[in-house]
């Protein structure tokens, strides 16, 4: 009985996934809504993962140089962070975060709109809900999760930078040749393309949790709950895939 | 569309340009770092042992990055190709003859090609071969120290017997750190030497002070040094001397022909010098008038006692006690 309900959910997720593309490729588009998912998503989230990146560069500037400075090898610092914070920590960071907030937003307003079911009034009116509502947040968090890692990515050597700066006093060029002389375009595209698919499945794991939700009003709750903890899971799971997958080219 | 939704489209168009914009500089200094927009050239350089090199390594000339390894690949076994893609504004300085060798960035960092830059008046161009240095192999390093390691043992063992030695006293070093017959025989002639280095310091004090007594004292030798009109008598002296030396000579001629008769035979010295037959004639008659002698003498005695002599040799004693109390006379006045 387990098994059937587990199966029927794989297919329901399929098809969920399935008309996500088919709506997303095929006229008419949402613009209006994707604009405004993107706003929501990119520009709602930087301040959280601008502070939440500089805090994860100045800590771990700070805990990796001890190390080097055992060896001797604090000129490294550069090219450590900079390697652990384009390959991972910037990308993972931001995932969470995305996860964290945008999971639960997303989430907990779509199992409301279900609860209270806007979502079939929107099916009666000829609004197309799935367009609207879940297409327009999977593209708004597969779009914009990329230019946050940008950000953060930046924004977390720039706390790195500031540490090793007050500690060693040195330069502004010095530490970001060193980053740039050690960072690859592999580093770079695989990080970008890793953000994609965490915004992707973040926003497709909410709008799942949240436009399937059920139980009325502990639903909601419950689809926000649900929908961070398999996100976060999920950022981890692609993660590893994503590191696997690069380094068959490195 | 109303102001607010205005809005917040410029926001997330900003957000996206910013987001874009910081993607595009860091894709840039990547690929500054990497050539990727510079002119470059390749040049290529045949390895034994790359030691770990690998694609994208840096490429050192006199210890500045001008270029990456492109491609590493295996031609054969023990021929490794490495390409290297350097910038093209640096290809002046390296010239036809120029070795590259596999060096390491730092103690534990990663590998690097190192460029000579050679001496030839050529410089390379794209798709020359450089010569390579391959770096010694893991194992010949391990068996260097192998060796080094065994060396040291025997080294040491060496040392133990060396120092066992000592203690016991054995060897020229081990008599004198355990006060052996060496160390004392050292002692004593060190003490000598410091007894003779008195003594000569005490002579060339004393040598010191003669030689200040002759520059300023009143002796002879000062005199002699200092008073330059003893210089004619001098002269004279040494004149005198010649002539005495000359009249020596002389004598000593007469001497030697005075001795060459002497030793001749055919006269009276030399016979009496050479003839024993002579000598001991002689010997018998000096021994016959020393006994015709003693016989006179008794005759003599005699006579002083015969009554027809003996007033002559009373009056004779009378006269000789005469003159001698007018002599001690004469010497008391």
């Amino acid at each position: 009985m387990k098994l059937k309900e587990f199966l029927l959910k794989c297919e329901n997720i399929y098809r969920f996934i399935q008309n996500i593309f088919r709506q997303a490729l095929s006229p008419p588009f949402e613009w209006r809504e994707i604009l405004k998912q993107c706003y929501a998503v990119g520009n709602r989230s930087f301040f959280l993962v601008s502070f939440t990146a500089f805090l994860a560069g100045v800590v771990f500037t700070r805990q990796s140089r001890p190390s080097l400075s055992s060896f001797g090898a604090e000129s490294w610092l550069p090219s450590l962070v900079s390697q652990a914070v384009i390959r991972s920590l910037g990308p993972l960071i931001t995932g969470l975060i995305c996860a964290g907030k945008l999971g639960s937003n997303i989430g907990a307003e779509l199992a409301s709109m279900k609860v209270t079911e806007q979502i079939d009034a929107m099916e009666v009116s000829g609004t197309r809900p799935f367009s609207y509502l879940v297409v327009s947040r999977v593209v708004a968090t597969t779009l914009m999760m990329p230019i946050l890692v940008v950000f953060a990515d930046i924004v977390a050597l720039l706390g790195s930078y500031l540490t090793v700066h007050s500690i060693n006093n040195t330069g502004f060029e010095l530490y970001f040749n060193d980053v740039s002389a050690n960072i690859t375009y592999l580093d770079i595209f695989s990080s970008i393309i890793k953000a994609t698919f965490f915004g992707f499945a973040v926003g497709l794991i909410s709008c799942y949790v949240g436009y399937n939700s059920q139980d009325g009003t502990t639903g909601v709750g419950k689809a926000a709950n649900t929908a961070v903890v398999i996100s976060m899971s999920f950022i981890f799971i692609i993660d590893l895939l994503s590191l696997q997958f690069t380094n068959l080219f490195r | 569309m109303d102001e607010g939704e205005i809005k917040e489209r410029v926001k997330l168009g900003a957000f996206v340009a910013g987001g874009s914009v910081l993607f595009l500089i860091a894709v840039f200094f990547i690929g500054s770092a990497s050539n990727f927009f510079n002119k470059t050239f390749v040049v290529s350089a045949i390895f034994k042992n790359v030691e770990g090199l690998k694609e994208g390594d840096k490429v050192w000339l006199s210890g500045v990055q001008i270029g990456v390894v492109k491609t590493v690949r295996i031609a054969r076994v023990g021929e490794v190709v490495v390409s290297l893609s350097l910038r093209e504004k640096q290809n002046e300085f390296i010239r036809k003859n120029a070795s590259a060798s596999i060096g390491s960035d730092g103690l534990i960092g990663n590998k690097i090609v190192v460029i000579q830059p050679g001496n030839s008046p050529v410089i390379i161009q794209e798709a020359d071969t450089l010569n390579a240095v391959s770096p010694a192999d893991t194992q010949q390093l391990i068996n260097i120290a192998k060796e080094v390691g065994e060396n040291t043992r025997s080294i040491t063992f060496d040392l133990k017997a060396i120092s066992s030695k000592i203690k016991n006293g054995q060897g020229i070093i081990g008599e004198l750190l355990n006060e052996g017959a060496f160390a004392k025989d050292l002692r004593q002639t060190v003490t000598s030497l410091k007894i003779s280095g008195e003594n000569i310091a005490k002579a060339s004090s004393e040598i010191s002070a003669v030689t200040e007594e002759m520059k300023h004292g009143r002796g002879l030798v000062p005199t002699l040094l200092s008073d330059t009109s003893y210089v004619s008598v001098f002269k004279k002296t040494i004149s005198n001397v010649k002539k005495v030396s000359i009249s020596a000579a002389t004598i000593s001629k007469s001497t030697e022909s005075i001795t060459t008769k002497m030793n001749d035979r055919n006269n009276s010295i030399g016979v009496l010098l050479a003839d024993t037959a002579f000598a001991h004639r002689i010997q018998t008659i000096i021994k016959n008038s020393e006994s015709a002698s003693f016989k006179l003498d008794q005759d003599m005695e005699a006579l002083k006692h015969n009554f027809l002599t003996r007033g002559y040799f009373r009056k004779q004693e009378k006269k000789e006690k005469k003159e001698k109390e007018k002599d001690e006379a004469k010497g008391l006045k």
